[in-house]
């Protein structure tokens, strides 16, 4: 097993960018809830206003608004995570920067593909005018689990299952993929429960409440693996040297 | 294994007797309790019937030479109104004086507020609904007369068409054409019998204004036709705000300012044509809502918002009716206009038989309902009678009144009495003895010394006036007969026993830790390294069991009823996905976990589509119908392969059971059961060919009695499972190891619980089977593979 030690820039370098990334996803999170808000009002007032002979129009509407939102997020997340955990790749000797890079931009259509089946195993409406809302979502998931294993894994068949079937981590970068990736999927999983409620609330439309699911758990189980990863750094530390 | 065999040795089975006892015993009183079921009744009343009653004997009835036109009672009105408001809560209707403080949704149908107030011809009624106070279970409520329970054990499984006798039934197939707009819920219900009808989907919630607005385009033309006796509309707009946006709403309210107008122009119409010769000279006008609803729109339950709603009740005949005060139970308060506005008490139960009495035809047969004197009254008490008056007596009309009403009451009590009579000698779940032996009393209290006619009266006659003591008397003796039966039909089909429920569950909490303890003291190295020593199992074992907790708590929720379907499929399809997680783990047996998942996700499919199409019948079927069935549905060949399917899958699961038993060699006891099961088989196949019409006729099957073979099906159930949790008495088991043995045991056990499911659950149920068995299979292969 190779001994992934962090030194100490790198470390603070992981901090920076996490920390960034983390307010960015506040900001665009608070963003999302304020868009919603107003869509909501909006939505309220039309119907107080007896104006919904068209109620497909409006709720449509408010939901795009909510689309955006996650694009936003994606194309603000996608090149951070990739080039973030490129530079944990395994073996980084024989594999290059780059080459860790265009495995991650690699597994981003494949990893969506595998959690779009998923979901519509799991009861994710299909149609055309949901195509749009699965394909965003599930980018969404295959950056917070495929990706970061394809960057630093490859296609190596004995690590993903080790991460993904075994859940045994033994590096600290094991640990900053499996948790999140797990705690996206469950919190994914939890999030589709209000949806088959009767409260006809805009935000229980696939996959609203399902995207804020997983990027709770997401956000969760990241503070958790640092937590995790933390002393395991500064135990490895002096080791390393 | 062996610990089990040692135990087993050492003679100690009558634990396992006892605790079986207890778990039989344990649940058998709980369902008691919880399992409110009701049997339909594949019988109908007829005109003809009438003359098995005790109420006109020989030449005492006193019209039967006026009118040969007579079913069972005098019509007393010639055309039905019947404009039913969804959700009209009872506060809607009547006026704000009646409660503590105004809302702003009070006072909104002025016009029935104002007729009601200064007509005597016009009343309110508060009805009260009895739960569930779902839209299909009431309207089934309504025209059956009885108290419909969610699961109704019939013919109809599945397929929403109401098939116990019905007041619609009933005026279709008496001549009276009854013509039908707005909800389609009520095609769906009747779906031959209306003469003509303009559904609109009901399904859209959000929709506020389709039905509405298709039921005003057609109502008021219809009012200027004659080709109708009967005519029903069904407002969904009040029903639909409240679900969107609650009671107190914008929407809500310009919902019933809108209903205003219409009631308004409806009732002008009726008025102007209710003149000698008109149209609606004797033409009776109903406004009533189904049930109410809470103020944020939610309905369903028992609570008082939700339970009571109301009736506006108004002839068109002149004069006015009078009625005998003391039978009037009205509350008078002054409205805002200060004047006195009286409102009577309604049981919604009564609706189909006096809406049956005032128009003449046959009370449906599973009514369990009284005729309410008020609404009654308000259409029959004003028939010409003057041919009937000698003169000088004061309360002459009021006598004439009693004495018709309690005809009309004798017909209903005596048709009560079959019903229950006739109910609880087919049901399985009947009525207590003691109960019935109560009833039979009572009704035998109303039935003596007097008969209603003037003949038997004479007696009683002081001067020229009858004395009108016996008559009340007799009404009242009735009253109690009816209430009474209303009363256990109430506490039987509506109200869950908890006291039974409390005792059965604490009954198997009891054997739960006897369970434990035996398994505990008899095998404390077997159990312990199993449940804790594989950390993979324990994981497997908590995730089985969160699973099914979630699905257990999903069904306190009543908000994801509608979604139940989607609920379990999402379930299931996290199990195929952990049980993918885990093949892949071991690397072992993947292909079968993706093929499991695959068939999920097309089961997933597969409903989604089924509900759909459910939900879209009347708007998608009418429209799309040659397409998606391509053999026309009334084709004999259709036919045919319908009845004759479930017999032959019947047949081949009987035929499969006898191969195995052929096969195995085994014990006497399991064979006599199997054995005993394919018997069932064939008498429910015996028992299908007789009901159907198709094959009858052929085969000449009808008169083997119908509930005659159900009960020898449940009988022989009973005995078989008698039979297996008293085997191990018998014999002792040495080779409990053996895994034919194993099998022969389980196969036992499922068939002896097998016919019985499958009679309650009608003719799907062999095809269910079949599949059943299908998945069992594979299942077996599945742990043949695991375990190798």
């Amino acid at each position: 097993m190779p001994n992934v030690g962090l030194d100490n820039n790198l470390y603070e370098n992981i901090v920076e960018t996490i920390v960034r990334s983390v307010r960015n996803e506040l900001e665009n999170f608070k963003n999302q809830i304020k868009a919603e808000m107003t869509e909501n009002m909006k939505l309220r007032h039309m119907i107080a206003m007896d104006d919904i002979r068209n109620p497909k129009k409006v709720k449509l509407e408010s939901i795009e608004g909510d689309d955006d939102g996650i694009n936003q997020l994606e194309v603000t997340m996608c090149p951070l995570v990739i080039l973030f955990y490129s530079c944990f790749r395994k073996n980084p000797e024989k594999c290059s920067y780059l080459k860790a890079v265009i495995r991650g931009v690699l597994a981003l259509p494949i990893g969506a593909l595998v959690n779009a089946l998923g979901a519509i195993a799991l009861g994710a409406p299909v149609g055309i005018q949901y195509f749009p809302k699965t394909v965003n979502w599930s980018l969404l998931m295959s950056l917070f689990t495929f990706v970061p294993a394809a960057s630093v894994f490859g296609s190596s068949w004995e690590d993903w299952r080790r991460i993904f079937a075994h859940t045994k981590p033994n590096a600290s970068v094991d640990y900053m993929i499996c948790l999140p990736a797990h705690g996206a999927v469950i919190g994914a999983w939890f999030g589709a429960w209000p949806m088959p409620l009767d409260w006809e609330r805009p935000w229980q439309e696939w996959p609203i409440c399902v995207s804020y699911g997983a990027m709770a758990g997401y956000l969760i189980t990241m503070v958790l693996s640092f937590v995790l990863v933390l002393p395991r750094g500064r135990q490895q530390h002096p080791k390393a040297d | 294994m062996m610990e089990m065999g040692d135990w087993w040795r050492r003679g100690k089975w009558r634990i396992m007797v006892m605790l079986t006892m207890l778990h039989i015993v344990g649940i058998l009183i709980f369902t008691r309790g919880f399992l409110l079921t009701r049997t339909e009744l594949p019988y109908y009343s007829n005109c003809s019937d009438v003359s098995e009653s005790p109420c006109f004997t020989g030449q005492s009835n006193p019209y039967q030479n006026q009118s040969n036109s007579r079913c069972w009672t005098r019509p007393a009105v010639d055309r039905l109104v019947i404009i039913v408001l969804d959700a009209l809560r009872f506060d809607f209707v009547a006026p704000s004086t009646f409660f503590k403080e105004p809302k702003p949704w009070m006072d909104k149908l002025q016009v029935l507020q104002k007729l009601a107030s200064t007509k005597r011809s016009a009343r309110i009624f508060k009805a009260i609904a009895d739960p569930p106070t779902t839209s299909l279970q009431r309207l089934k409520g309504l025209t059956t007369g009885g108290l419909p329970t969610f699961i109704d054990v019939g013919n109809s499984f599945g397929a929403p068409a109401i098939l116990e006798d019905n007041l619609i039934h009933q005026l279709a197939s008496n001549g009276k054409r009854v013509v039908m707009m707005g909800d389609d819920t009520w095609v769906q219900l009747f779906p031959h019998h209306f003469k003509k009808s303009y559904p609109y989907p009901s399904f859209n919630v959000k929709d506020l204004h389709t039905v509405d607005n298709g039921c005003i385009e057609h109502l008021l033309p219809s009012l200027y036709e004659e080709d109708w006796d009967v005519l029903i509309a069904h407002f969904l707009g009040v029903d639909h705000a409240g679900h969107i946006l609650g009671v107190d709403s914008v929407p809500m309210i310009e919902k019933l300012e809108q209903y205003n107008e219409i009631l308004d122009k409806v009732i002008e119409v009726l008025d102007n044509q209710s003149g000698p010769g008109g149209l609606h000279e004797n033409t009776f006008l109903l406004v009533m809502g189904d049930h109410g609803q809470t103020i944020n729109g939610d309905h369903g339950g028992g609570s008082a918002e939700e339970v009571e709603t109301s009736v506006f009740a108004m002839s068109f005949k002149k004069p006015p009716p009078t009625m005998p005060s003391e039978f009037d139970t009205s509350s008078c308060e002054m409205d805002l206009d200060q004047k006195k506005t009286c409102i009577s008490s309604f049981q919604q139960l009564d609706f189909a038989a006096t809406v049956s009495a005032l128009l003449g035809v046959p009370f449906p047969f599973g009514s369990i309902g009284r005729v309410s004197p008020e609404l009654y009254t308000l259409g029959a008490g004003t028939w010409n009678l003057e041919n009937n008056i000698e003169g000088n007596c004061p309360n002459q009309k009021e006598e004439e009144w009693m004495q018709n009403y309690c005809n009309v009451l004798c017909i209903n009590s005596w048709q009560v009495k079959r019903y229950i009579d006739i109910y609880s000698a087919s049901s399985v779940i009947g009525f207590s003895s003691e109960d019935l032996l109560h009833i039979s009393d009572m009704y035998a209290q109303a039935e003596e010394n007097w008969s209603c006619s003037s003949e038997s009266l004479l007696l009683f006659k002081d001067e020229s006036c009858y004395s009108s003591l016996p008559l009340k008397r007799k009404i009242d003796a009735y009253f109690k007969f009816l209430l009474n039966v209303a009363e256990l039909a109430r506490s039987k089909w509506t109200e869950f026993d908890l006291k039974m429920m409390g005792i059965g569950f604490v009954i198997i909490l009891i054997s739960l830790p006897i369970y434990f303890l035996a398994m505990m003291t008899k095998s404390v190295n077997g159990f312990s390294s199993l449940l804790f020593g594989d950390s993979e199992i324990f994981v497997k074992l908590v995730f089985a069991l969160f699973m099914v907790v979630i699905r257990a708590c999903s069904f306190l929720s009543n908000s994801y009823i509608l979604e139940e379907g989607k609920v379990a499929s999402f379930l299931l399809a996290t199990t195929a996905m952990f049980k993918l997680r885990n093949s892949i783990k071991r690397e072992k047996m993947l292909v079968e976990a993706i093929v499991f998942l695959l068939l999920i996700t097309i089961l997933r499919f597969t409903i989604e589509v089924g509900l759909s199409k459910q939900a879209a019948t009347s708007l998608f079927m009418s429209t799309h119908s040659s397409w998606l069935v391509e053999i026309d549905p009334g084709h004999p060949v259709w036919i045919y392969m319908a009845e004759i399917i479930p017999i032959l899958a019947l047949i081949f699961l009987a035929y499969l059971l006898y191969i195995i038993m052929a096969r195995s060699s085994c014990h006497s006891i399991w064979k006599y059961v199997v054995l005993g099961t394919i018997l069932c088989y064939i008498l429910i196949a015996v028992h299908w060919a007789s009901e159907s019409d198709v094959l009858s006729s052929m085969l000449m099957l009808q008169g083997i009695g119908r509930n005659f073979i159900p009960r020898i099906i449940y009988a022989v159930g009973l005995g078989q499972l008698l039979l297996l949790a008293f085997s191990p008495l018998f014999h002792k088991d040495r080779d409990l190891e053996s895994k034919m043995h194993l099998l022969i045991k389980t196969l036992a056990m499922l068939s002896s619980c097998s016919s019985t499911i499958i009679v309650l659950s009608g003719k799907q149920g062999p095809l269910v089977a079949l599949v059943t068995i299908t998945g069992g299979d594979f299942f077996y292969l599945y742990i043949l593979v695991l375990l190798t």
